[in-house]
């Protein structure tokens, strides 16, 4: 067995504790990090937001649901996919979750394979999607060192307006425009249009 | 004869004399007589006197012829005395023959008063010639109204004269058997009677026939008490034949069982042999109580309750007598219907259970889940060639208890939809409120609603069918847990409480209410959309069927409160303690 090449981490929340041991019994066999809660609850005190991983949660669960748990880990903008257990297909409550973003689900019991193949590729997209995040923080960080004007500047450029348009709709001159283009060029660490409009087209895909 | 009716044969004659009663006066005529002689002789003496007195001599001629006549009237005086004497006793015999005839003839006639036997003299051309009051009473006419009558007599049948006239010739010709003939007469009010009539020749006193003597005896009243009581046999045989019941009686003699009787039902399913009887006995011969039995015989092939009693018998023996009815149908319709229950109680509890087979099915999907988990990890570490011996065992030990579990569930399913024969035994009641509560609890999970027992310490067991009570008990549990399903309290409380001999089980649920909580109970009636409404029936025939109750109240808290009771069992001897695990086992 080949090991994972990210040494992250499957969380596991059943309420059933002979599933939850098992199902780190065969994660552990294969590799796999593995922190295991009994409840949404328990899982929620000791999870912090910026751990990457992947979450497995049963559905069905007294107290908190596998359903609340999700919508709660949505609140805290936490990176991480959940994979739901479920013992029989519930199609309404599969496209509520698939709407919320959950990815994956896990028909009990496993299949060895199936349940090997999501995990990896659930960490995979976690880990994508934490460099994402990590990226788009990033992005961020840079666009809040622009000031207003040359924010409405670049807003405008990304728009496709010229300077002279610009020039008019901020009641400047062209000169001034030309200033603050090249302020912005320099702030955002690029050398062509080109890069400085992909740089300003992720940002909306940034929030998932 | 010729002679017309003879005095002699009517009796007044005979009455009349012994009526003037003289006896005591025979001696009065020779005595009259001998006083008219000495009146004679006297006259006779005191004339010669007279005589002598006057003449004064009288020739020797003279006093010869005087003394000659004198010794005459001597000898004659001494005839006549003797002649008196002879007389005075034969008045004498005559008068005492006479007394004893009248007293014989009393007698006699006391007691032909006396008899209820009617005499008739018939003469030789068949006229009545004489009849006694006995007679007269049983016919209803006067003596004065049959004295010499002759054919038709009164007293005959009208219509059925040439018949009496036949009787009447064979007596008349002496033809009459000795054992009497039976005739029948009419009274004098024309209702009718039977008598048996004897026949005897009437002879007079040279021996010659006068006449025929009968003798009637009315055999009206032994002949109906004959006929009554043949009737009173006859009805009773009737009844007793033609009961349904088999009635034998029999005695027990050193070759075996003899059959004293047997009606009709009897010989037709055993024939006329004891044997039936004694295979009804079942053995147990000499043991007798008034106990009803249900047997099977295998001669008859057929069931029948069977009583059993000593009786003692006409002869004063003690005999057995036993009557057995034919309860084979009886039988079947109970057996049919005690399968038809069986029937619907089961398909209730399979219904239970495909009611919850998604919860059941999830139940059981978790330990098959850990159980593959389990050994696709053992797999993985043997695959990967790193792995420790005792972590291995480990998984697999694991795995094994999680077969365990799945298991378990399923027995746990099947003991409860399998088909078996009601047990009504010991069982503690906490058994069947864990078995029914583990249930519910799947499905309660599912809805997250929490069962919490109450159990009061020192339960007695009930006596009960486990499985039952069980399938009532999770029926109301699950009731209890659908209605809570979208109320704020989420716990379903189970209460048990011990009240005199009964054990009293309270499901308390805070659901929506029920307005008519009786109404749950009518079959087909049912709140669930899906619903057969068959489930609380079924439940209340189960409660009523081990002798409790099963009724609804509103929950004063809101909800609705189903309780139950059943007996308690007797308590328990040491020795017996292991007995419910046995059975529960």
């Amino acid at each position: 067995m080949s090991t994972p090449p990210i040494p992250n981490t499957v969380f596991i929340v059943d309420d059933d504790e002979a599933v939850r041991d098992s199902l780190r019994w065969l994660l552990e066999a294969n590799g796999y990090r593995v922190k295991s809660f009994a409840g949404a609850e328990e899982f929620l005190n000791a999870y912090e937001s910026d751990q990457i991983g992947v979450l497995i949660a049963d559905v069905r669960m007294p107290g908190m649901s596998g359903l609340e748990l999700q919508e709660e880990l949505l609140a805290r903008r936490a990176p991480l996919p959940i994979v739901f257990i479920t013992g029989h297909g519930d199609v309404p409550m599969a496209v509520s979750t698939i709407k919320k973003g959950a990815v994956d689900f896990l028909e009990k019991p496993f299949n060895e394979t199936d349940l090997r193949n999501i995990v990896a590729r659930m960490l995979e997209q976690a880990n994508e999607r934490a460099s994402q995040y990590q990226a788009q923080k990033n992005h961020e960080a840079i666009l809040s060192r622009l000031t207003s004007r040359e924010q409405q500047v670049l807003e405008r450029i990304v728009a496709g307006r010229l300077n002279k348009q610009i020039a008019g709709d901020l009641n400047i001159s062209i000169k001034t425009v030309e200033a603050h283009r090249a302020n912005i060029m320099e702030k955002l660490e690029v050398t062509t249009v080109a890069d400085l409009m992909k740089i300003a087209l992720t940002k909306p895909e940034g929030v998932a | 004869m010729v002679s017309p009716v003879k005095k002699s044969l009517i009796p007044t004659t005979f009455y009349d004399q012994a009526k003037s009663n003289r006896r005591g006066v025979y001696w009065l005529t020779p005595v009259i007589v001998l006083m008219l002689y000495l009146g004679v002789m006297g006259a006779f003496i005191w004339l010669q006197m007279l005589h002598n007195d006057s003449v004064m001599f009288v020739t020797i001629d003279q006093e010869t012829r005087q003394t000659q006549l004198q010794m005459v009237v001597v000898a004659l005086s001494l005839l006549i005395i003797l002649s008196l004497l002879a007389l005075w006793r034969y008045t004498r015999f005559r008068s005492r023959a006479e007394a004893a005839l009248i007293a014989e003839t009393g007698f006699r006639r006391a007691m032909e008063n006396s008899m209820l036997t009617g005499m008739r003299v018939f003469d030789m051309q068949g006229r009545i010639a004489y009849v006694n009051p006995a007679f007269c009473r049983m016919i209803g006419w006067n003596e004065a109204d049959l004295i010499g009558r002759t054919t038709p007599f009164p007293y005959w049948l009208p219509g059925r004269h040439a018949q009496h006239q036949e009787t009447l010739d064979i007596l008349l010709s002496g033809r009459t058997p000795s054992s009497g003939l039976e005739v029948e007469a009419q009274r004098r009010d024309g209702s009718r009677f039977t008598a048996r009539m004897y026949v005897s020749p009437l002879r007079d006193a040279n021996g010659e026939q006068i006449g025929w003597m009968t003798s009637m005896t009315d055999i009206t009243e032994p002949k109906r008490i004959r006929e009554a009581l043949t009737a009173a046999h006859e009805r009773f045989m009737t009844v007793l034949e033609g009961l349904d019941d088999a009635i034998s009686v029999v005695a027990d003699t050193p070759e075996g069982l003899e059959l004293l009787f047997a009606n009709r039902t009897y010989r037709r399913f055993f024939g006329a042999q004891s044997g039936g009887h004694g295979e009804l006995l079942g053995g147990r011969l000499g043991r007798f109580t008034d106990e009803t039995v249900e047997v099977f015989s295998k001669s008859a092939q057929r069931w029948f309750e069977v009583h059993h009693r000593m009786l003692a018998w006409t002869d004063g023996r003690r005999v057995r007598l036993q009557v057995a009815r034919d309860i084979t149908e009886r039988r079947q319709h109970e057996e049919a219907s005690r399968i038809q229950q069986e029937k619907i109680q089961l398909t209730s509890r399979l219904t239970t259970m495909g009611e919850m087979a998604s919860s059941l099915a999830h139940e059981l999907n978790q330990p098959l889940t850990a159980i593959a988990n389990y050994n696709m990890a053992a797999s993985a570490m043997i695959k990967s060639g790193n792995y420790q011996t005792e972590a291995l065992l480990e998984a697999l030990g694991k795995a094994a208890k999680q077969a365990e579990r799945a298991g378990k569930i399923i027995s746990r399913i099947r003991e409860f939809v399998k088909r078996s024969e009601p047990r009504r035994q010991r069982v503690s009641v906490k058994r069947i409120l864990d078995n029914a509560i583990s249930f519910a609890e799947i499905d309660a999970r599912k809805r997250q609603v929490d069962i919490e027992q109450h159990l009061p310490e020192n339960l007695p067991d009930a006596m009960a069918d486990p499985i039952l009570i069980e399938q009532v008990l999770l029926n109301l549990l699950k009731n209890g847990v659908e209605a809570m399903e979208q109320s704020e309290y989420r716990v379903l409380h189970v209460v048990v409480s011990e009240q005199s001999s009964l054990i009293e089980i309270a499901v308390i649920d805070r659901g929506h209410g029920l307005k008519d909580p009786e109404r749950l109970f009518e079959p087909f009636y049912s709140t669930k959309s899906e619903g057969l409404g068959m489930g609380l029936n079924i439940c209340r025939t189960i409660i009523e069927s081990h002798h409790g109750r099963l009724w609804a109240a509103p929950n004063p808290e809101g909800g609705t409160i189903f309780r139950f009771t059943l007996p308690c069992a007797a308590p328990q001897s040491p020795d017996s303690s292991e007995n419910p695990q046995e059975l529960h086992a």
